[in-house]
């Protein structure tokens, strides 16, 4: 018995040093020949070309950029501003979406769930960079910015989305601090009020009366700042390029009908005898939803979804064919520009590695926070 | 207290008819509640609205081929032309589904892509799962290589700079799903194991590795890495490089699909399988491979939609894919202004193929759960 | 004779084409003890889940005195008043042990969070759990979390109880705990209708003994009468087997 243990013991730690002697093998062949072929090219090794001057300006940069001055790292870092931006933007939005489309999917209507699945199957079917690429084409075949009138302050054009944003105005300030106040305020009362329970309807609408109190008592709106049209041009306003609408649309429109299934499956996985416990107590179905089904749902999703959003930050990169510069597209600039090609692969790497890896301890921690004892 | 016995026993009767006519069902299902009521409407003003209006550009108002006097591509540019312009289709069909492949070959191309549908068809055969499906898939993607490729049997050699449109699209998808397979079987038991922590760490972190970057950081890789990690006299071709790129990152995505299944095999099979005193390749060959693979079938073929629809990304590294050739299409000077017809024709070519598999994915799942449960 | 409490009269219920509840009738008077027996498959749990309308049926009627609104408000006066314990607790499992009690007097009968956890708290001691009020059902026992099940249920102040096999998921050494539970609330002039296999609560608590076979009622007896002289062909058979295993 000991003899044979101690041979298979042998057996394994002789594997494993053909393993361990196979992958130095390897390593070493790849770094040998990946250095002569370097050498042969005149390229440096090291990340030293990161401090250099970058060649190449940025388009959509998230702060002034200016090539010959700044460095390379600051181009891959404005990439990956770039990058967080349109996946936090289609995280919200996609988010919002794929909720509606998934409760869309179990409505008793059987129009709304008809027409739910209808663009489900659509749309998941089709190559995300298609989407894209359709997306894209439909925002420059929008009318220029002459031909096009403002809708509600805002002017839609084939040069991108120029949107109204709140200028500098103290009566701005003054009426989210009412609204604030108001909402802690009836949130406070629907916690500890006794028979009355002000529903979400009104809710809002108290927030929004408060909020509208300081404009009439002071008798006027509080200032935008408006797009306008000057010549071809458009000035003012907050711009929103073709490209950034065209990828957030398209990974809106695609990742909402993953999370949609995703939710959908979770509500129905909620077992049928928590249905039936809150039938027997007379909950109201609003309740049911809130306090019974929903957070045992959203225990359920919350490995899947996370799961999506990481696939929402990957593929942003796809961002590269539309030509919007996110931290993929910059880094393919820079590796033309440097010909390091083995560096900024390993710098493109380690940037989805860390922010995947931050993502998932997120909602881990996210996850722990909603988790509870599980029955045996 | 008295005692109550039932005088006989009742036999059952078929249930009454629903007494429900097709209004009362349509006002359940449509119009409940007076929301419902607003809803549905609204919805059906919408549909009807926005119908209409796709109605108009997609048929009646489109233009599908050029006049005796207007080539296709002026007749879509006449003024007051406010529909889609389906012409390019027609004027583009071959370069979009074949690619810049010789034109008096594509023939060649054709048949490949039939060879491919045919093996996807007969896959789908539960029949035939077994392990000799694997040489039917070797046969037909041999055959298909050997089409595609010529210089064998008076073919005409075409060399893969030239391959282009569908069959590439489809190449890379079930080539790079064939290569992966062994590959993702032999990760997933290595991250399985627990007895070589070497072994173990170095699956691990290539699947892991591969699932945390964006396939196109693969991709460029594999187009930019790669040729400096091979002797200079070794150069393979793009498209070689790619699938090699697809196989690795498709079995990163494999392995773990796999191992699900490894890990919902009951800890008894291994118990028993050891009471046998089968050694551990027997055991998995013979007991636990072909229990676990059967269970994730659907998984796999989730993967390979994914698969197909990722293909498309080859785009960015020159590959001549679908996408590749409908982008081709929309550059022509001519067809600039056609870019959402040829991006909808392209869409619709990869929609048939994702929700057919889609379907039967979904159907293959019921009907295993319900052999699970019986 | 005062009126009963629950009349169901000509009970009929389909699943598709199989017929589940054949003419069922059945009144339970207030403060009467019904115990429901009959092999698996026989409808005694879609009965009971027929009287608070978690079942629909498609024939007859099921009246609970007192009760003369129409349609959906009826549903809901009757949930209200009738109490339900699960075979598998359905316990709320991301609430404590008090939210789970205190959650239907709040929402159902919107009574103030004071009144609504002050009972229930009165309710858990009296199932001998006050002290694990603030925990989540996954960290108690399966005689523990039927207990709470019990609470939460009377928490509504029902009129009628319902049991539903509200032992067979438990592990043997919990199933007394449970059952004391049961027999301190009949003891309190609880109206309850239990469907269960143990004969010994039977014989202690119940008025009647209902067998049911096939979805049918076939013998209604006392339960001594039943257990020592049960005279249908097949309340014997059924009898027989249960003392033989």
């Amino acid at each position: 018995m000991t003899q044979s243990r101690s041979h298979s013991k042998l057996r394994v730690a002789s594997a494993q040093a053909v393993v361990f002697a196979a992958v130095g093998l390897l390593l070493f062949w790849l770094f040998a020949i990946t250095g002569a072929e370097l050498r042969a090219r005149g390229i440096e090794t090291g990340f030293g070309f990161l401090f250099e001057p970058a060649r190449t300006a940025i388009a959509n940069a998230p702060f002034t950029f200016t090539p010959g001055v700044n460095s390379n790292a600051l181009a891959l870092i404005a990439g990956g501003l770039n990058t967080l931006k349109i996946s936090a933007l289609v995280i919200v939005l996609a988010t919002v979406l794929g909720l509606g489309l998934g409760l869309g999917r179990l409505s008793r209507n059987r129009l709304l769930r008809g027409v739910c699945l209808g663009y489900i199957e659509l749309v998941r079917n089709v190559p995300v960079l298609i989407h894209i690429s359709l997306c894209y084409a439909v925002a420059l075949s929008l009318p220029g910015p002459r031909e096009t009138a403002p809708f509600m302050g805002a002017l839609i054009t084939n040069r991108g989305f120029f949107l109204p944003y709140p200028a500098p105005d103290m009566l701005w300030l003054a009426s989210a601090l009412t609204g604030v106040l108001a909402a802690l305020g009836v949130a406070r009362w629907r916690r500890h009020g006794g028979r009355w329970h002000p529903g979400a309807l009104v809710f809002v609408l108290l927030t929004l009366a408060a909020m509208a109190l300081p404009w009439l008592l002071l008798g006027r709106a509080p200032e935008m700042v408006t797009p306008a049209v000057a010549g071809f041009r458009v000035n003012g306003g907050w711009s929103l390029s073709p490209e950034l609408i065209a990828i957030v649309a398209a990974l809106t429109l695609y990742t909402a009908t993953f999370l949609g299934e995703i939710i959908r499956g979770a509500i129905q996985s909620v077992p049928r005898g928590q249905w039936e416990a809150t039938e027997a107590l007379a909950l109201p179905l609003r309740t049911v939803r809130r306090s019974v089904i929903y957070p045992q749902a959203i225990r359920v999703a919350l490995p899947a979804l996370s799961n999506e959003y990481i696939g929402v930050i990957k593929n942003s990169s796809l961002a590269v064919v539309i030509g919007y510069q996110e931290i993929v597209g910059i880094g393919n600039t820079v590796l033309f520009d440097t010909g390091q090609a083995v560096e900024v692969m390993a710098v493109l790497a380690a940037f989805f590695v860390v922010v995947s890896l931050a993502f998932s301890a997120l909602m881990n921690f996210l996850n722990t926070r909603t988790a509870w004892a599980s029955r045996t | 207290m008295t005692r109550f016995l039932a005088p006989t026993i009742a036999t059952p009767r078929p249930a009454p008819q629903d007494p429900r006519q097709w209004h009362d069902r349509l006002r359940e299902d449509l119009f409940y509640s007076p929301g419902a009521t607003l809803a549905t409407l609204g919805m059906l003003a919408l549909l009807a609205f926005a119908g209409w209006h796709l109605l108009n550009w997609a048929l009646l108002d489109a233009v599908f081929t050029g006049t005796a006097e207007l080539s296709p591509s002026d007749a879509c540019r006449t003024p007051g032309v406010t529909g889609a312009c389906w012409a390019v289709i027609g004027d583009k069909l071959r370069l979009i589904l074949f690619g810049v492949y010789p034109y008096a070959e594509q023939w060649r191309p054709a048949v490949a892509c039939v060879l491919m549908i045919v093996l996807y068809v007969l896959s789908v055969q539960r029949r035939l799962w077994r392990p000799s499906l694997a040489l039917i898939w070797v046969v037909f993607l041999g055959a298909v290589i050997v089409l595609m490729r010529g210089g064998v049997f008076g073919l005409s050699s075409v060399t893969d700079d030239q391959w282009g449109g569908l069959p590439v699209t489809l190449i890379l998808s079930t080539l790079g799903l064939g290569m992966a397979f062994p590959v993702a079987i032999l990760l997933a038991l290595a991250r399985q194991q627990r007895k070589l922590p070497m072994l173990q760490a170095a699956s691990v972190g290539l699947i892991e590795f591969a699932r945390g970057v964006p396939l196109l950081v693969v991709l460029f890789m594999a187009s930019v890495m790669m040729p400096l990690f091979l002797p200079a006299d070794w150069q393979i071709s793009k498209l070689l490089r790619v699938l090699i790129a697809f196989t690795l990152f498709g079995a990163a995505y494999l392995a773990e699909v796999i191992r699900g299944g490894l890990q919902a095999i009951p800890a008894g099979q291994y118990e028993a399988a050891a009471a046998l005193s089968l050694n551990y390749a027997q055991t998995m060959r013979d007991v636990i491979l072909p229990q676990a693979l059967r269970m994730v079938i659907p998984g796999i073929v989730n993967i390979f939609i994914g698969f197909f629809k990722a293909t498309s990304i080859v785009v960015v590294v020159g590959i001549f894919d679908l996408m590749t050739a409908a982008k081709r299409a929309v550059s022509d000077p001519l067809w600039q202004n056609a870019g959402i017809e040829v991006y909808l024709f392209a869409a619709l070519i990869y929609f048939v193929f994702c929700f057919s598999l889609s379907r039967y994915s979904a159907r293959l799942e019921r009907d295993l759960a319900r052999g699970a449960t019986n | 004779m005062t009126q009963p409490l629950l009349t169901i009269t000509g009970l009929n219920k389909w699943f598709g084409e199989y017929h589940a509840l054949r003419d069922v009738d059945l009144s339970v008077a207030s403060g009467e003890r019904i115990v429901v027996c009959g092999p698996s498959g026989s409808g005694k749990s879609t009965l009971i889940r027929c009287i608070n309308r978690i079942e629909q049926f498609e024939q007859g009627s099921i009246v609970l005195e007192g009760v003369t609104e129409k349609g959906a408000r009826q549903t809901e006066s009757i949930r209200r008043q009738v109490g339900m314990v699960f075979q598998h607790f359905n316990l709320f499992p991301h609430m404590s042990v008090l939210d789970n009690c205190t959650l239907a007097p709040m929402r159902s009968l919107k009574q103030p969070r004071a009144q609504a956890e002050s009972y229930a708290r009165e309710l858990l001691d009296r199932v001998r759990i006050a002290d694990q009020a603030d925990k989540l059902p996954g960290q108690l026992s399966g005689g523990q979390q039927q207990r709470v099940a019990i609470a939460r249920a009377l928490c509504m102040k029902p009129r009628l109880m319902l049991f539903d096999e509200p032992t067979s998921a438990l592990d043997p050494e919990m199933v007394q705990e449970v059952l004391d539970t049961m027999v301190g609330l009949a003891e309190d002039g609880m109206t309850m209708i239990c469907v269960t296999h143990e004969m010994g609560f039977a014989r202690q608590v119940a008025d009647r003994v209902v067998f049911m076979d096939r979805g049918q009622i076939l013998e209604v007896a006392p339960p001594a009468a039943f257990f020592d002289h049960p005279e249908h062909e097949r309340s014997r058979e059924f009898l027989g087997k249960l003392l033989h295993h």
